[in-house]
């Protein structure tokens, strides 16, 4: 997993494009050392001690782990589930979706 | 209390014929040896005690061969000259085996629900006939058993290799069937959870899912699924395709407050994620 989203966030770091987790570690320390070693730059909210039991989980209904949700950038729900090639590709979609929206804003401003 | 004693003597008898049973080429595996002094002097109902124990057993079997079975893989995985080996035997096929037998020794009596119960659990990946068979004798001749809930997971997760229309035909009769309530708010859970893990889904899906869910929250009283149910429906009518996303107030790892709807304005990949 990590190889593939460091990837992307590579890929896409000047981009409008942000990936976003819900940690459900309970050890933190350990967590840091891991964090180091693996350079997983990305910001995550943190889903409490009780870790996978925790409350931003509990809403979302989470099952499994890991779970993906893509959101555009209205914040709407464009896929679920997804992983890989799969993510990129509606990741890609969705941005390319978004470049004539800001070439308007761009004449406009 | 009559039915019990016959129990209890079927019960003696097919120790007898396990005993012999190693000695004929073909027969199913004998079920372990339990302990048959029970048997003659227990108490009245000491069938599905013994069954029970007996259980017991073969499921803290399967679970140490389980382990023993994933410690070989990671040193397997870690290891090229271990590779060139023969990959070891999966433990399932021999535990649904000793679970068979002992489904049929008590055949015909709710004392066989476990097992037939665990047969789908471990079947329902890669022994699925075995597991619907299972299934199918659950649903014919135990459909009044007050633990069935025990494998709503085993259903929910089996759709894709069991085959949704047998998972859903099950699910369908036990709700119609079962007189238990804690068994009905089970199986309505999983019916209604079912759609939320379908690839896609049509409003009318999700609306009888939300029926369902709200069914079995209305009858599941101290049940785990009342809760299930609650979050399923909020992902039924809050999280699908097309909606806006709730937003998530919290901190980071390192202690700063944030808010998922700070990264308006860009594509957001949300993960739920751990280390482990």
């Amino acid at each position: 997993m990590y190889p593939h989203e460091r990837s992307l966030v590579k890929r896409l770091e000047n981009g409008p494009f942000a990936l976003i987790g819900v940690n459900s570690d309970t050890d933190k320390a350990r967590l840091a050392t891991r964090l180091e070693e693996e350079n997983i730059t990305w910001r995550s909210f943190w889903n409490g001690p009780d870790g996978t039991r925790g409350p931003i989980s509990k809403e979302w209904n989470v099952m499994g782990w890991p779970t993906i949700y893509v959101l555009d950038a209205e914040g709407v729900i464009r896929a679920k589930q997804v992983r890989g090639d799969a993510m990129d590709k509606v990741v890609d979609e969705l941005l390319a979706e978004m470049k004539p929206r800001t070439a308007e804003s761009g004449t406009a401003e | 209390m009559q039915t019990s004693r016959i129990l209890s003597v079927g019960l003696a008898l097919a120790l007898l014929t396990s005993v012999a049973a190693p000695l004929l080429a073909g027969e199913e595996p004998a079920p372990p040896p339990v302990d048959t002094g029970s048997v003659n002097t227990g108490p009245v109902n000491t069938a599905a005690a013994d069954a029970a124990k007996l259980h017991k057993q073969i499921t803290a079997d399967f679970n140490a061969a389980r382990n023993d079975y994933y410690a070989v893989m990671r040193k397997r995985r870690a290891d090229a000259e271990l590779q060139k080996q023969d990959p070891p035997t999966a433990p399932e096929p021999e535990f649904i085996a000793r679970h068979a037998a002992a489904a049929k020794t008590y055949a015909g009596t709710d004392a066989a629900v476990p097992f037939l119960t665990s047969i789908v659990s471990m079947g329902r990946s890669r022994q699925a006939d075995d597991a619907r068979a299972a299934l199918a004798t659950i649903v014919e001749s135990h459909s009044g058993s007050a633990t069935l809930d025990t494998m709503t997971f085993s259903l929910l997760y089996g759709v894709h290799t069991l085959g949704e229309d047998t998972v859903r035909g099950a699910v369908d009769a036990l709700v119609e069937r079962s007189p238990h309530n804690g068994v009905k708010a089970a199986m309505l859970y999983c019916r209604g959870a079912m759609v939320n893990r379908a690839t896609t889904s049509t409003q009318d899906q999700r609306d009888t899912a939300v029926v369902d869910l709200e069914r079995a929250i209305e009858i599941g009283g101290e049940s785990r699924y009342v809760g299930l149910s609650k979050g399923a429906i909020f992902e039924l009518t809050r999280l699908q395709v097309g909606m806006t996303a709730p937003d998530i107030a919290g901190d980071d790892l390192d202690g700063y407050g944030f808010k998922l709807s700070d990264y308006r304005g860009k594509v957001v990949v949300l993960d739920f994620w751990g280390d482990w």
